[in-house]
């Protein structure tokens, strides 16, 4: 039974030297951290002992600090082939890459947690489709729940047309859900009432900054630990890419790098940076915009933008226009009808915007967002 | 199977506490007394058997060691012990904070004790208690920070489970350690290293 009432384990099980070592990673957020799984059988009772050629890790316990160290929330027990097995899930202490020596964030930690153990609270999982019948949500069968689907989904087209079959999808599952649900809603249903991830339609959530020609996932993680200067607008990655920062861009504070934060909450990431030289810009929620606009106006208005790089990387307006593939361009019919149409035509076009409007001049800006406009002037130190 | 009304208030608090958002702060009593009914839950679930002692076996197996004295700690200023041991990882500190506490002891419920290893990969907390806020931190390996009113629960951070808390006992002006709520970092088993 599940411990009704949280009282903290003192003790965990050891792997023994001949457990199942399987290798996989995070699934919580984009940074994909590797982990690594403990499983061997409960029947038997075999367990692994402190000494290093007596468990699996292959390392003495205590562990040194950083080491193979299991947390009781890294525990659990799973049915594998009909039968109970212990499971330890665990950052991979060999990685090289992403979560150099297996750092890793709370979420990543306790994935362990997650598994499906009827004897915790994952016994509340969905398990089949549910109908509702009679006022109550009844479980049923999936060829049950697919023949209804496919007939109501038959009749909305046959009566409405194929664009009110809308479909949502998520698109950092695995290619293969990815691909089957693509090709259901574009393919076979032809609608244009489908899209992905967090945009309402089939569109980038960063259009301007694609049709300027970037590719908004082009930095790798050591871009974001070698940049000069970190500008964060709306979020504090310690707490949403904790390995993106704590292992990526907390040590390039700590050699000198220019963290700014834009956010309302000082949170753990921001007070760190402050400490460190970096500059909180704590604007009201919402205020982003106006800040960034007159940052940048900032920059053009003093030539400090880098002419060259912005010669050879920013779009033109046929570039722009050009495009296939990103952004607004995902279609063929969205090319069609987007070429020409955009806001500013190229870099100088752009700044000519900039300059008149009235939300990029820093006391506006300022005014708006609620912060001393001074702060924002102020020399970094550290 | 009948539900015992004991153990479901046990498990909830007493009534007049129930009805409170202190739900998560209990006090000493009423969490020793929790862990006693609840190990002997586990029991009962086994042999199925009733009337078993609420004696908290999850405590009954650590050492008694005696710390310090209840008079001579002042607020906000933790002193640093050894326990369950003096081997790895055993470093603790005991601190008055001024304001009740989960598992508190004295007449403000207010002395507290944990361990110093941040649950996360083992970074050194000590000389991190910050008075403004009962916490321990931030680890100086990333950064998490552990709200010490609340059984070591973290505020803010990557640990997987919260600071190993020492329970202690007051006999007059004596405190002893007499056991732990949660595992040690380094440790597979807080007894055996």
């Amino acid at each position: 039974m599940g411990t009704p009432y949280y009282i903290p384990e003192t003790n965990i099980p050891l792997p023994p030297v001949n457990a199942d070592i399987i290798t996989t990673a995070c699934d919580y957020c984009i940074v994909a951290c590797g982990y690594k799984v403990y499983r061997w059988p409960l029947k038997g009772g075999a367990q692994g002992g402190p000494n290093a050629d007596e468990n699996a890790f292959g390392v003495d316990f205590p562990v040194d600090p950083l080491g193979a160290w299991v947390a009781p929330n890294q525990y659990n027990v799973v049915s594998h082939n009909n039968e109970p097995h212990h499971i330890i899930v665990v950052p991979d202490k060999d990685t090289s890459v992403v979560n150099t020596n297996g750092d890793s964030s709370v979420r990543g930690g306790a994935i362990a947690q997650k598994v499906y153990n009827p004897q915790t609270p994952t016994r509340d999982r969905l398990k089949s489709p549910m109908i509702r019948m009679f006022g109550t949500l009844m479980p049923v069968s999936w060829d049950f729940a697919l023949d209804i689907a496919a007939e109501v989904g038959s009749h909305v087209i046959k009566k409405h047309g194929a664009n009110a079959y809308a479909m949502k999808m998520f698109s950092y599952g695995f290619m293969e859900n990815t691909y089957a649900v693509s090709k259901f809603a574009l393919r076979h249903i032809s609608t244009a009432n489908f899209t992905f991830h967090d945009t309402p339609s089939d569109v980038t959530s960063t259009p301007g900054f694609r049709d300027a020609g970037f590719d908004n996932f082009g930095p790798s993680y050591q871009d974001w630990h070698d940049a000069d200067t970190l500008m964060i607008c709306g979020t504090d990655p310690y707490e949403t890419k904790t390995i993106l920062f704590t292992q990526w861009i907390m040590p390039a504070i700590q050699n000198g790098q220019k963290t700014i934060f834009l956010g309302p909450r000082r949170t753990a990431g921001i007070a760190y940076a402050e400490q460190n030289g970096g500059l909180w810009i704590d604007l009201q929620p919402g205020t982003d915009l106006p800040v960034v606009s007159a940052i940048a106006r900032v920059i053009v208005e003093n030539g400090w933008e880098d002419k060259e790089w912005i010669k050879k990387w920013v779009n033109n307006k046929f570039e722009s226009s050009s495009g296939f593939g990103q952004g607004t361009r995902n279609t063929p019919w969205q090319w069609r009808t987007t070429w020409g149409k955009f806001h500013t035509k190229d870099y100088d076009d752009w700044k000519k915007w900039l300059l008149a409007q009235d939300f990029s001049d820093p006391q506006t800006a300022a005014d708006i967002a609620q912060i001393d406009v001074q702060k924002s002037t102020l020399p970094l130190s550290g | 199977m009948t539900i015992n009304k004991g153990l479901i208030e046990a498990i909830n608090g007493p009534a007049d506490i129930r009805k409170t958002s202190k739900k998560c702060v209990v006090n000493r009593r009423t969490f020793l007394l929790t862990s006693g009914i609840a190990t002997a839950t586990v029991m009962v679930a086994m042999h199925t058997s009733e009337g078993l002692a609420k004696v908290p076996a999850l405590v009954a197996t650590y050492p008694r060691k005696l710390i310090g004295k209840l008079s001579e700690l002042k607020v906000d200023e933790p002193l640093d012990f050894y326990y369950p041991d003096e081997g790895a990882y055993s470093d603790s500190m005991i601190v008055k904070l001024g304001k009740q506490a989960g598992g508190g002891i004295g007449p403000d419920k207010d002395v507290v004790a944990f361990n110093y290893i941040c649950t996360h990969q083992g970074g050194p907390l000590h000389g991190t208690y910050k008075p403004d806020d009962k916490a321990l931190g931030p680890c100086p390996l990333h950064l998490t920070t552990f709200d010490l009113t609340r059984h070591g629960m973290f505020i803010s951070g990557q640990a997987y489970q919260s600071l190993p808390q020492v329970l202690l006992e007051l006999e007059g002006d004596d405190i002893y350690a007499v056991g732990m709520f949660g595992l040690i970092y380094g440790r597979y088993d807080n007894l055996k290293g």
